[in-house]
């Protein structure tokens, strides 16, 4: 009976999953120029495809991008998300409100926003933050020059990511009892105090869901990438995605494709997650007390 | 065992994650049908599926359309449409390599003859009955033939390249003649200056274009494409001085001191009457026009247009030689209908509908007896017709398809002044070890 319940279950799972993952992990040992190619055009060329990308400057780059947005950004994002979640569930007038409007940007379309961040927030002659910076006396910025695009781009996702992560400390922080955080006012412990001694470790299991999601997030950092390089993809923006992509599928002005060497990049993806999903699951250890 | 399950399990998972993160751009289709006729009185059974690159609601898609609803009415040939947008460059190989019912699609005319040319069917006899090359644009077929071998799709929507200006700029700067060689380029910009004017946008998107027309004049396409894949670039004097033109463009304050902007910012300050002129394609008038719009501005500006000039006496290339592209439809070689396929593309991109096409998208037929040319770009025409040869797009430097980005990169760092032209070249070369 067990069987006959999981046979449809598994035979998705295999044809779905498990076929295009093991083509993809041997198509990446070998020269593949398009996905479709049959495979006796396959040429076996071992680990060149990985050492191919990971000698290619753009990858590299690429690389060093997303660790800077899952360090710097992560640091930031997940702060914020904490500092206004507990602000949230601190009894403020208008919560709900506030809630509301810090989880805006997950509502509109990250092109919208983005769009609204490149043209508006960052112009370098009318754009909101070199208007602030000259109330102030102070030197326009040029945002949007090859030196600052990407931390430009980080801080357009920082705000676009903060109300997401929010919501589920929230819902973390929420899930504490009341009577902890009176037991502890009762015996004289400050609002510092309960935070760092109740609130911070009884959101372990949350921190590392939070994480996960994180780090799953920038690794198919995507959208934004474009955005920000909305004619041609651009070292300053680029992305590991970007640049499977345009090997996958070429670029503009670009007709040469290789697919093998675009799998090449789809595993060491999957290797890194693994990676930090296992450094996660041996650092962070799961709730001690069950709520 | 269950370890090893759920080991297996978890990396399949992660791997399904990776795999899924690319996906989140739009590249959905919508099905569309051409408009019944009603006077389809030589009904038949036929239908052919037509991919389309344009997005539904595009001038082109309105005229396309149309030109679907009058072969249909004339052959009783029905034409399902689907619109694809921009993104059918990453389903239409695998559509067609898995059989899907497609018989006719379109995409970038260098994509179609070098990454999609395997899926197409030779056009030349259908070609050479419908006589296409009478009113062809040569140049056109001649570029598809040149990368695939054999006509392979039919170039429509044609565009060139120079240096774009508005004329109201020009009037006021007191400027009665088009700059032809860099020198007279340079004062150009001088009085553009003097007249309050950005004399050059530029938008990031867009320097390696600039930087490709300037030294592909003085090196031609082949040796751009040299140094882009093998470098050596701090060994040639004409390398160096293209990069020391940038700087004088700089230094000279002929650039606004924010470029390159990002796009389209740069592009949009000849639409606010700020800058004059900008290097794109025929194109850029109507992109201008359209930007401004969604501003809720109308612009009423007229437009002019001259050749990218010549570099210095020793120029490898005249000024007439200039970045032309176009779109391409083509036939699925697993068509089972390739003559209605092709009489359909016929019909879109000659006669009528071509001129229709022109018109409405502000951009040049393809049909060479198509007299009518739109307003905004009438002043192309000229150039257009007296170009001598094509160069690719950026002219050369995406020859270094490992290497683009990071060219890209560079290009973009001179043009913001913070790299002089022995940097540029050093570190250009720099990329090569």
């Amino acid at each position: 009976m067990i069987v006959l319940f999981l046979t449809p279950a598994v035979l998705a799972f295999c044809l779905m999953f498990l076929y295009p993952v093991t083509r993809t992990v041997i198509m990446s040992l070998f020269a593949v120029k398009n996905v479709t190619d049959p495979v006796s055009s396959w040429q076996f060329v071992g680990l060149q495809n990985f050492i191919d990308i990971i000698s290619n400057v753009t990858f590299r780059r690429a690389m060093m991008n997303i660790l800077r947005i899952w360090f710097v950004g992560g640091v930031f994002t997940l702060s914020i998300s904490l500092l206004f979640a507990v602000i949230l569930t601190s009894g403020i007038k208008g919560k709900r409100f506030f809630r509301a409007v810090i989880y805006l940007p997950n509502v509109v379309s990250a092109v919208a926003l983005a769009i609204m961040w490149t043209q508006y927030v960052f112009s370098s002659k009318y754009g909101l933050f070199n208007h602030v910076i000259k109330l102030f006396g102070g030197k326009a910025i040029n945002w949007m020059s090859s030196d600052m695009k990407f931390w430009s781009m980080l801080i357009a996702f920082i705000f676009g990511a903060v109300g997401y992560y929010m919501l589920i400390f929230l819902s973390g922080i929420e899930r504490i009892p009341a009577d902890l955080y009176e037991a502890a006012t009762i015996d004289g412990a400050s609002k510092v105090g309960q935070f760092r001694h109740i609130t911070l470790p009884l959101l372990r299991s949350v921190f590392k869901t939070n994480l996960t999601f994180w780090t799953i997030n920038t690794i198919t950092f995507f959208v934004w990438s474009k955005m920000f390089s909305p004619v041609d993809s651009e070292m300053s923006t680029m992305a590991p995605i970007v640049y499977m992509m345009n090997l996958v599928f070429g670029g503009k002005g670009i007709t040469e494709t290789k697919a093998g060497s675009g799998a090449a990049v789809g595993v060491l993806l999957a290797l890194c997650v693994l990676a930090a999903f296992t450094l996660f699951n041996v650092l962070i250890k799961d709730d001690e007390i069950e709520l | 065992m269950k370890k090893v399950m759920a080991l297996l399990l978890s990396a399949v998972m992660a791997f399904s994650m990776v795999a899924c993160g690319g996906t989140t751009t739009s590249t959905s289709s919508e099905e569309s049908k051409a408009p019944e006729s009603e006077s389809v009185s030589a009904a038949s059974d036929k239908e052919i599926v037509y991919w389309s690159m344009w997005n539904d609601g595009e001038p082109q898609s309105e005229v396309i359309k149309q030109a679907a609803a009058a072969y249909e009415e004339k052959t009783g040939v029905h034409v399902k449409i689907e619109w694809k947008g921009r993104d059918i460059t990453t389903v239409l190989k695998a559509s067609l390599d898995a059989g899907e019912k497609i018989d006719v699609f379109d995409d970038d005319f260098q994509r179609i003859s070098q990454q999609f040319a395997d899926n197409c069917l030779s056009l030349e006899d259908m070609a050479k009955a419908a006589g296409y090359e009478d009113f062809a644009v040569a140049a056109l077929p001649a570029a598809v033939r040149g990368w695939a071998g054999e006509l392979v799709g039919i170039p429509y929507q044609p565009y060139t390249s120079g240096v774009f200006y508005t004329k109201s700029s020009f009037e006021k700067a007191k400027i009665t003649e088009e700059p032809k060689t860099w020198e007279e380029f340079m004062d150009v910009c001088q009085k553009l200056k003097d007249a309050g004017y950005t004399p050059l946008a530029q938008d990031d998107a867009y320097t390696m274009y600039t930087f490709g027309f300037i030294l592909a004049r003085m090196v031609g396409e082949d040796g751009v494409k040299e140094l882009s894949k093998n470098g050596g670039w701090a060994e040639s004097e004409q390398a160096k001085q293209a990069a020391q033109f940038v700087v004088d463009l700089r230094e000279k304050g002929y650039l606004s001191e924010t470029a390159p902007d990002a796009y389209p910012a740069g592009e949009n300050e000849l639409g606010m009457g700020t800058a004059s002129m900008v290097v794109n394609a025929s194109w850029v008038p109507g992109e201008i026009t359209n930007n401004m719009k969604e501003g809720n501005v109308e612009l009423d500006e007229e437009w002019g247009m001259f050749n990218f000039p010549t570099m210095t006496a020793e120029d490898k290339d005249p000024s007439t030689v200039a970045n032309i592209g176009a779109q391409a439809m083509a036939v699925n070689k697993k068509s089972e209908n390739p003559q209605e396929a092709f009489d359909f593309i016929m019909a879109v991109t000659s006669g009528e509908f071509d001129q229709k096409m022109a018109l409405e998208s502000n951009g040049i037929p393809a049909d060479t007896r198509n007299e009518q040319w739109p307003e905004m770009i009438a002043n192309v025409r000229e150039a257009f017709n007296a170009q001598t040869d094509a160069y690719e797009w950026n002219m050369g430097l995406n020859e270094n398809a490992d290497l683009k980005e990071a060219i890209n990169d560079l290009i973009n760092k001179l043009f913001e002044g913070s790299l002089d032209a022995q940097g540029f070249v050093t570190e250009m070369d720099a990329l090569y070890k």
